[in-house]
């Protein structure tokens, strides 16, 4: 049976007349990263904020491993990296993560080696003794996760994790991602970098104007249609009409500089039908020289989902359509 | 135990901001212009050529010299009480409302805590900060005062009690402001209050030289809207000897800092029951907040 480390059920929060999150509902698996996305505004914040225990619901209910987040024993399995928040610059690394270790309840004689861990997690083991002060913004991102993980939490909350680090930076933290879900650690992450998402997650939920407007596994998110681009040799009328008949997305595309060799696309509903593309330009007698399905990415999902605040599809995306 | 280390990440921020420092290096200097007042005053008033006030009080038995420096001992604790005042709001204005604005507080707030256990620890470890600042400044007023003059205040705990009290009751209204205001409004609501309690105090004490019921329930009425400065009246009644004037029928203060009428004992009470219903404000805020 699976455990889940999340469950929200028709989760809601307004401020006011404003509706931040509506009806939110979605459960994360026990030991798998769950991404959370959405534009600026879309109530992500708000949602992890609500499971954090940071933030009241006006109604619903959120829990996390079975228990309402906003008791405090509830939160003793869990990391938070807060999207912004000022570090006490005034302390050291290992004193910052000391303290967080008490808090989070490691035991005395445990705290030495748990702030050692976890700074070698982010890579700042040289850093221990260092004022925070002295950080850059990227290294206090670090540090900001590895105060997450102190006390090994069963649950790691991620909200922008990786906004201030460089690529090198945000390489480690996928890595470090896959390493927590290796170690049966369940990862909530809000991030705005869907190549990230993308990489690391096992499902996702796309937020839009407080609602979930998509959710499902990274496959049957991006599930759809299949662009597959063909090049060929000695592409005929004939077999150029017996395709359009079939699927009517076929697009000519550029000449290569041969004139024997074409280049077209077609849009087939999954990488099973594309086989059929084979088929008959085979039957025709065409010469295959390539065939190269494309899936949707979670970009493309993404803008499918979003909508800008008056209903239209965002201009940027409409342009690309 | 949670509180506890609240309270200590309170006391080691401030003393690694170098605020305890400063407050320390301050408080030596104005001490030392105090000390150095004093000595002056002690030694003239030796060599000063008697006035009509001294001869009358020679004449009836009154020991002038306890009342001159029960006045300047007085002065120096005001001080005291001043520098303690606004050290408490100070303290006290960016403890939540800053804390809420930088997202630290949410980053606590995430741990297996209650948020009453923030809050509280905020407010032991300002207050713990505080009385030791008066605590150690007033003892150190009055020790200089007894050294240079001979002249000790009848019970000089009652009088440090007293001006923490003070800070104590200033710190939590500032801390139940900080957790509806935001930083700099929370600190100006105190200091206004505070200034509105001392001048209701002073048209008390006039109006008890007056016998005027007028200024009397109105500075009663102050004194409980924000017992500050009765706390301090409080500590300057004890930091003086007591009043002869009125026994040779003089309706009279002593000095600048005579309270006249020593406020109630129990007026330390409901200061200390009106500093915890802040604190129990500040607590019910702090965990209704959206954070």
């Amino acid at each position: 049976m699976v455990t889940l480390a999340i469950e929200t059920e028709a989760l809601s929060k307004s401020y006011g007349r404003k509706q931040a999150a509506s009806s939110v509902s979605f459960s994360v698996a026990s030991g798998t990263v769950f991404g959370l996305l959405g534009p600026n505004g879309a109530g992500k914040s708000t949602t992890v904020k609500m499971l954090v225990g940071l933030v009241r619901p006006s109604s619903g209910i959120a829990k996390v491993f079975g228990r309402i987040p906003s008791r405090a024993d509830a939160r003793l399995g869990l990391g938070y990296v807060p999207e912004q928040f000022r570090f006490p610059e005034w302390m050291r690394a290992h004193e910052f993560l000391r303290f967080h270790a008490e808090l989070a309840g490691v035991k005395t004689f445990d705290r030495q080696s748990e702030v050692t861990r976890v700074l070698r997690e982010v890579g700042l083991e040289h850093r221990e003794r260092d004022q925070l002060r002295t950080f850059s913004k990227g290294m206090l991102q670090r540090i900001g996760i590895a105060q997450a993980l102190v006390g090994r939490p069963q649950l790691v909350v991620l909200d922008e994790p990786t906004s201030a680090l460089d690529p090198i930076g945000r390489r480690d933290v996928r890595d470090l991602i896959v390493r927590l879900r290796s170690d049966g650690v369940t990862v909530l992450l809000n991030s705005h970098l869907l190549s990230e998402v993308e990489t690391v997650c096992d499902h996702v939920a796309i937020m839009d104007r407080g609602r979930i407007v998509r959710a499902g596994s990274m496959a049957d998110v991006t599930r759809g249609h299949v662009e597959v681009e063909v090049r060929c040799a000695g592409l005929t009328t004939q077999t150029l009409s017996a395709l359009e008949a079939r699927w009517t997305a076929v697009r000519l595309g550029e000449g290569t500089g041969s004139s024997e060799v074409q280049t077209f696309t077609i849009s087939v509903s999954d990488e099973y039908e594309a086989t059929h593309i084979a088929d008959v330009l085979l039957a025709g007698g065409v010469r295959l020289l390539a065939m190269i399905p494309r899936r949707r990415t979670l970009e493309d999902v993404f803008v499918e989902s979003v909508t800008t605040t008056d209903g239209d599809a965002i201009p940027a995306v409409r342009g690309r359509q | 135990m949670n509180v506890l280390r609240i309270a200590a990440l309170t006391w080691d921020e401030t003393r690694r901001a170098r605020a305890l420092l400063a407050g320390i290096v301050l408080t030596a200097i104005f001490l030392g212009f105090f000390s150095w007042g004093v000595l002056a005053a002690a030694s003239q008033f030796g060599r000063a050529r008697p006035s009509p006030l001294m001869a009358l009080a020679s004449q009836s038995n009154i020991d002038f010299a306890s009342i001159i420096w029960g006045q300047v001992l007085s002065a120096g604790l005001y001080g005291v009480a001043g520098i303690g005042a606004l050290l408490a709001i100070f303290l006290g204005a960016p403890s939540i409302a800053r804390e809420v604005e930088t997202g630290t507080l949410q980053l606590l707030a995430s741990r297996p805590i209650g948020r009453w256990e923030i809050v509280t620890g905020k407010w032991l470890g300002g207050c713990a900060l505080l009385v030791a600042y008066v605590g150690g400044s007033g003892t150190l007023a009055c020790a200089s005062v007894w050294y240079l003059t001979g002249y000790a205040p009848g019970n000089p705990i009652l009088v440090v009690g007293a001006l923490s009290i003070q800070v104590v009751v200033l710190h939590s209204l500032t801390i139940a402001t900080s957790s509806v205001l935001p930083t700099i409004t929370a600190g100006i609501v105190p200091v206004i209050l505070h200034g509105i309690a001392g001048v209701a105090g002073f048209g008390e004490r006039i109006g008890t030289l007056l016998d005027s019921e007028i200024l009397k329930t109105t500075g009663i009425a102050a004194s409980l809207i924000l017992p500050s400065d009765v706390a301090w009246q409080l500590a300057a009644s004890q930091a003086q000897p007591p009043n002869p004037l009125p026994a040779l029928g003089f309706n009279a203060p002593m000095g600048p800092f005579d309270v006249i009428s020593a406020p109630s004992p129990w007026i330390a009470a409901y200061a200390l029951v009106y500093a915890l219903a802040c604190l129990g404000f500040a607590i019910w805020r702090v965990n209704q907040k959206d954070l």
